[in-house]
């Protein structure tokens, strides 16, 4: 129906994720509509980040060089490492601002059911730099969902006698929200993850 | 709960039909077989679990020469709350459920919203069938009288999943390796497991004394029922996971949790799946039914509708009127091919024919 490089087009967005055949047909013709420019900008972006990304040699987060930025920045508190999936789980943390310390990006959680167990993903890494830099606490920001957990648990067990401090990120209600509007689980984990107030 | 109309679009056999029970009351749908008896039924109670209680798939659910069927119904609930739902099911598509329309965050809540309890011939089976078809209706029961319950079912059986999974993974082989990852599904399971197995013994406490009065009436006799919780292991589950290990992985399966557990139905002593007669499993079956109708209007505060299809060809007619005595709903609709009981005054007498309603069968 269509020509061969326009069904080439579509095919390709279709691999995207989140992006049906519909979907993938109207961003194609989006595409084909624009200023040549445009699209050519477009190509030319994602040619120049997939060229020159590469894995952070430390901590395995997107780094257009060998080591990247967080881990290059001497400012940053050294010895704390915050264990997270995936380089999206970064950015989400530092745009608190609460939290100086560096990343370990696993680049996966444990899933059976994807094939992924603990080879699939960076926990030997994260043993090596633990084995290698002086690092005091490690907190593990893995999803707060079954497979999270477990990734959380599995890595808890192998630091336990390493005597570094292993933590897990606390998990309750959204700040600015309503109780009423919280689902049982959510709030259940709430109440388990209450703690004391006052002086 | 009242039912105040229903409206189908290509569903089964009814290619366009609108129901208006209205009030509160018993209704009656009388009709041949294979009239649309219990579709009509079935329409009901999908819009309380997004199933068919007959266990039929969404394409024979969607009438013939259609690609789509539509259910709505206007609810009432005790506390004079107007509930609309509305579903649609689509032959190569996504279904669609609203309630009051707007869309459920979690599917599994739906039995929430407009309950209703069903009384059907296949109800036997869950006294006498499989063990798994005991523990469905007591995760079913699990989910609706426990605000963390279907959170906590569909949890277990995520791990479960992933589990067996692993266990498939590791080819029956057990290194330092398997077994460092295993520990952490056996923790996840046995969190999640012994949350599920809790709310589960505490359900069965809380029916055993409906389900012992409820067999009393509907049988006439002076015979016990009683519910028994079985679990698969003893003790500490993670620990008893730990030494089952070496099984687990021969097999490649879980070997156990609350998916190898068995609810046991006693009557006077005697496990009625194996001793009972068919009357007394049939009574069982109903007294389960009665028991949780009950108990969930005692602790919920709101009486599902009743739904009872063609009840009274199975049962002697002493049976089937105890049952109408035992059970008190607000409002309450069944289905016969003729046979009324005696006791029983409708406020409303429907006759149903090839997919519609008539005046008369005649």
């Amino acid at each position: 129906m269509y020509t061969q490089s326009v069904q080439a087009l579509i095919d390709e967005l279709g691999k995207l994720p989140g992006i049906g055949p519909k979907s993938a047909q109207r961003v194609a013709f989006y595409l084909l509509k624009i200023d040549k420019t445009d699209a050519l900008r477009l190509a030319d972006a994602i040619t120049l980040a997939r060229m020159n990304s590469t894995w952070c040699r430390t901590c395995f987060n997107i780094s257009d060089s060998e080591t990247c930025d967080i881990c290059l920045d001497l400012k940053r508190d050294q010895s704390t490492i915050c264990v997270v999936e995936e380089p999206k789980d970064i950015v989400a943390i530092e745009k608190t601002r609460e939290y100086k310390g560096l990343y370990h990006v696993l680049q996966g959680c444990l899933n059976p059911m994807d094939g992924v167990g603990p080879e699939q993903i960076r926990v030997r890494e994260l043993l090596t730099r633990l084995g290698n830099e002086t690092i005091k606490e490690v907190i593990l920001c893995t999803n707060p969902n079954l497979e999270g957990e477990a990734t959380a648990m599995y890595i808890s067990r192998l630091l336990a006698s390493t005597g570094i401090s292993v933590t897990r990120i606390a998990s309750g209600l959204p700040v600015g929200g309503d109780l009423e509007y919280a689902d049982e689980l959510t709030l259940g984990r709430a109440l388990e993850g209450r703690r004391p107030v006052g002086p | 709960m009242i039912l105040k109309w229903l409206e189908l679009h290509n569903f089964r056999n009814y290619t366009k039909l609108l129901f208006e029970p209205k009030s509160a009351g018993a209704v009656i749908v009388i009709g041949n077989n294979g009239q649309g008896k219990t579709s009509l039924l079935e329409a009901i109670d999908y819009l309380s679990t997004k199933k068919s209680f007959r266990g039929a798939t969404k394409e024979s659910m969607i009438g013939y020469e259609s690609d789509e069927a539509v259910i709505r119904a206007s609810f009432e609930s005790s506390h004079q709350r107007e509930i609309l739902v509305e579903a649609s099911m689509v032959r190569n598509g996504r279904d669609r459920f609203l309630v009051n329309k707007q869309q459920l965050s979690r599917v599994s809540d739906i039995n929430k919203v407009t309950p209703v309890t069903v009384f059907a011939a296949q109800d036997i089976e869950v006294v006498r069938g499989a063990p798994q078809l005991r523990r469905d209706f007591l995760d079913q029961c699990v989910a609706m009288l426990f605000p963390r319950g279907s959170s906590i079912i569909s949890s277990v059986e995520k791990v479960l999943r992933q589990r067996g999974v692993l266990l498939k993974q590791t080819g029956g082989i057990l290194t330092a390796e398997v077994a460092s990852t295993l520990e952490v599904w056996d923790q996840q399971l046995s969190f999640y497991a012994s949350k599920l197995v809790e709310l589960r013994k505490e359900l069965v406490e809380l029916m055993t004394p409906y389900v012992f009065e409820a067999y009393r009436v509907v049988s006439g006799k002076d015979e016990t029922v009683s519910l028994a919780y079985k679990c698969s292991w003893d003790g500490d589950l993670y620990s008893e996971l730990v030494s089952h290990r070496r099984e687990d992985l021969r097999r490649q399966t879980n070997s156990i949790g609350p998916h190898r557990d068995e609810v046991e139905i006693d009557l006077d002593g005697h496990p009625i799946r194996h001793n009972g007669s068919q009357g007394e499993q049939r009574t069982a079956a109903y007294a389960l039914k009665i028991a949780f109708h009950s108990l969930y209007r005692d602790r919920i505060g709101e009486d599902p509708i009743l739904l009872l299809d063609d009840v009274f060809s199975e049962l002697d007619e002493s049976r089937g009127e105890a049952i109408l005595k035992s059970v008190s709903a607000t409002q309450t609709i069944l289905t016969t091919t003729g046979n009324i009981p005696g006791i029983l005054e409708p406020t409303m007498k429907m006759y149903v024919k090839e997919g519609r309603l008539v005046d008369s069968l005649g």
